[in-house]
């Protein structure tokens, strides 16, 4: 259930058609009905261990990259409330407040305009911060180059730089030298150095073919659609530790947009999912009207699509994209030990998959992953990725005031977090079962037992066969078991009480 | 390192040094990390190190890679701020640089050969002539990465294992081409993102021990009869891989909730 980038692409698990999986008894088996590949497409291998998906592509298309460095204020400008409070001189904006300090408004907004449209248009979009750097890279793109002009990437030898980047990276990140610096400078020197590399498209760039070799690896590239859909080969092998939440992104409110696109009360049967779940999310029960907080900023003079949900159209609210990037860069500019790799966004679909974290996100998704070295002390690192998920869980949706649907990437750290419910601080898979998949798990324990029906197994024999810890708390109902965090290498260990010995020695 | 007692230190692998040489390598390191300090604000004076540098000979290695990476760390900010570098010039510095570091140069010879045919040309490449120019044919080497290492000690356990039991401990679970299922016993598994490690749990006197087993499959018919292995035995199974996954999906459960003894095998 891995994201993907690109406001009309959803999960991977959403391009599955068929899936084939030894099951509780060893016997092969496949499921290719759409209903059950809700459950099968997304299942931890709770109902058997998958042996091939098949999924459905697209015809290829050729995508035409520019990617290029903007500076981070304006690349994806700071909200509305955030420029204000920074202007107003709060105390917590004070680094946005030099960002923006040389930038007209209208700067801003025109930066804020091409945000949008890049992120509501664009077949492709993703956004990397490296710590400590002035510039983002930008690397969002349409699927509207022509064939003619597509070459192959990477080349042979771009591969083979990326591969050498990697390899130096990994032998800088494992030097006991290295280790010892405080992590600020680990950060600033791998952030500086990966930025470097990162190609820079400058506008006006003349260049839509290939060039030779001895010159800037900047030329704007059109290439098939399938070399474009991971910005680095390779780069997963860096070994790493991230943590990723994906985060529903609601509608618009402004005053005047509330009163065309709020609902009447709900009466009748819904007639489409869309509309039952537009209802779902506006109705507050004896008013479907909520009262507009008197204190609510106007938004940005924002453009964006109108977007239909059911009876109504609405805007997508971006200053909450905003904020989730800007809360991570100004948390890590407080702390700026702690992020050692990047801060990555992707803006995505919603997922049709019945335990995606994706799924029910109607207006799209905004993945957003903070990533740091295996050196940051593990205890610090959990530290802030808690601080993280309160922020970003915090948010609510403009027009309803209720929390947005907010979701872990499943492949990421997660289950040492906490979260806030309703005033009660409980364990993340707690408030999953409760909150966050209360209805997406007895949905799934149907989906199997429906798949297991169908293929001769119960699921008792799917516990009894593939379960685990996390499964049996997740999806069977069995007792919460915290997962600890296995200890950390003992050189690291040893590295770390050193800095700190060192810093009590001189400070 | 570590400074015990008697005022020798120990190196990362153990061996030790005389007290006068640790000193000279302590200073060289705690002079290393001001200067790298200094990096982070674009300063000129750089010196690294690797943590293999025990033998004396690297010390002296050690202190020349000073006069090196300061220069080196000069030049690149000054281009770099006048514009004049591009990514494959910076990539050559960079690594023209970290092989004067004894320990990555260390690190560089195990490489496969081909990898280092890529690497020496690449080193040589004048790239503003555009002769020499690397690369072609280039594949990713698959003995850097930590999946690939993950693989060579597990074949590694299987050759053991095999030593130790001739490899047919489990004459019901083969392949799809009726050799055994390879397998090994007592490994420990640690995810790639290092947040979650896990054991299988035991099996009471198989055969001829205890086994703890992960079994390695190659076809699906493997995977079919760990399985039903498995169910014979009333364990559970869970697939372990070594790629991008930091959750604990992967984690073996000792016990079956409500039974006393089910512990699970794994497959890898």
């Amino acid at each position: 259930m891995c994201h993907g980038a690109g406001l009309r692409n959803p999960t991977l698990s959403d391009l599955v058609r068929e899936v084939e999986f030894v099951d509780a008894h060893g016997e092969l088996r496949t499921v290719s009905d759409p209903a059950l590949l809700k459950t099968a497409a997304g299942s931890f291998g709770s109902f058997g261990i998958v042996t091939a998906y098949t999924l459905r592509l697209d015809k290829m298309t050729y995508a035409d990259m520019r990617p290029h460095h903007a500076p981070v204020e304006l690349a994806i400008p700071p909200p509305l409330e955030y420029i204000l409070e920074a202007k107003a001189g709060n105390p917590k904006f004070r680094y946005i407040k030099e960002l923006i300090a040389p930038h007209s408004q209208e700067t801003l907004d025109a930066a804020y305009k091409e945000f949008v449209r890049q992120a509501e248009n664009d077949y492709y979009a993703e956004w990397f911060w490296f710590p400590g750097q002035r510039d983002i890279w930008v690397n969002t793109w349409n699927n509207d180059g022509l064939e003619s002009l597509s070459r192959n990437i990477p080349s042979d030898f771009e591969a083979f730089l990326e591969w050498l980047e990697e390899w130096i990276a990994e032998e800088v990140c494992n030097w006991a030298v290295f280790q010892l610096l405080p992590g600020e400078s680990q950060a600033k020197i791998l952030g500086f150095l990966t930025l470097l590399q990162m190609p820079n498209i400058k506008p006006g760039d003349p260049s839509r073919t290939s060039k030779p070799l001895r010159s800037r690896l900047t030329g704007l590239v059109t290439t098939e659609l399938i070399n474009g859909l991971h910005f680095r080969r390779g780069i997963q092998n860096l070994q790493c530790c991230s943590m990723h939440w994906e985060i529903g992104i609601p509608a618009q409110s402004s005053n005047a947009a509330k009163r065309q696109s709020l609902p009447p009360p709900a009466t009748g049967v819904a007639r489409s999912r869309s509309k039952r779940m537009h209802r779902k999310r506006f109705s507050l029960g004896k008013s479907s009207v909520p009262e507009i907080p008197a204190d609510l900023p106007e938004p940005q003079n924002a453009p964006g699509d109108l977007v239909e949900t059911g009876e109504y159209k609405v805007r997508r609210d971006w200053s909450t994209v905003q904020k989730a990037w800007w809360d991570g860069i100004l948390a890590t500019h407080a702390q700026p030990s702690i992020l050692r790799l990047a801060q990555e966004m992707r803006i995505m679909s919603e997922s049709n998959i019945g335990m995606a974290p994706q799924r029910g996100h109607t207006l799209g998704n905004c993945s957003i992953e903070v990533l740091t070295t295996l050196n940051t002390p593990r205890e610090e690192w959990q530290k802030f990725c808690q601080k993280m998920t309160d922020t970003w869980l915090a948010y609510r949706d403009p027009t309803t005031g209720a929390k947005l649907s907010c979701r872990p990437h499943w492949c990421k750290q997660w289950s040492f977090l906490k979260i806030d419910n309703d005033g009660e601080r409980i364990g993340i898979i707690e408030w999953m079962r409760k909150v966050a998949y209360k209805d997406a798990i007895p949905e799934f324990v149907e989906g199997v037992r429906k798949i297991g029906e169908g293929a001769g197994f119960t699921l008792d024999e799917c516990k009894a066969r593939f379960g685990n810890d996390l499964v049996d708390s997740l999806v069977w109902g069995g007792p919460v078991v915290q997962t600890g965090v296995p200890p950390e290498e003992p050189s690291r260990v040893i590295i770390n009480r050193f800095k700190r010995w060192l810093k009590r020695l001189f400070h | 390192m570590a400074i015990t007692t008697n005022g020798h230190s120990n190196g990362v692998n153990g061996k030790k040094t005389p007290a006068t040489l640790s000193k000279v390598q302590t200073a060289t390191r705690q002079s290393h990390v001001r200067n790298l300090s200094r990096l982070a604000n674009f300063s000129t004076q750089v010196i690294s190190s690797t943590p293999e540098s025990a033998e004396p000979d690297s010390t002296v290695d050690e202190i020349l890679s000073h006069g090196a990476t300061t220069t080196f760390f000069g030049e690149i900010i000054a281009l770099i701020q006048q514009g004049k570098l591009t990514r494959e010039e910076l990539d050559q510095k960079l690594l023209h640089w970290i092989l004067t570091i004894p320990g990555a140069r260390k690190k560089f010879g195990r490489l496969s050969d081909e990898t280092k045919g890529f690497v020496e040309d690449f080193k040589g490449a004048d790239l503003k002539k555009g002769k020499g120019v690397p690369g072609v044919g280039f594949k990713r080497p698959r003995e850097s990465l930590r999946v690939h290492r993950c693989e060579a000690e597990m074949k590694a356990a299987w050759t053991d294992q095999v030593n130790a039991d001739g490899g047919k401990g489990y004459p019901s679970v083969v392949e799809n081409d009726g050799r055994p299922v390879r397998y090994v016993n007592k490994a420990t598994f640690k995810n790639w993102g290092e947040t979650v490690e896990t054991k299988p749990s035991v099996i009471p006197l198989q055969y001829v021990v205890n086994s703890e087993i992960t079994f390695l499959p190659k076809s699906v018919v493997g995977v079919q009869n760990i399985v039903k292995y498995a169910k014979q035995v009333n364990k559970r199974v869970r697939v372990s891989g070594y790629r991008s996954a930091s959750h604990p999906s992967t984690k073996l459960t000792k016990d079956i909730p409500g039974k006393t003894s089910s512990p699970t095998t794994t497959i890898s």
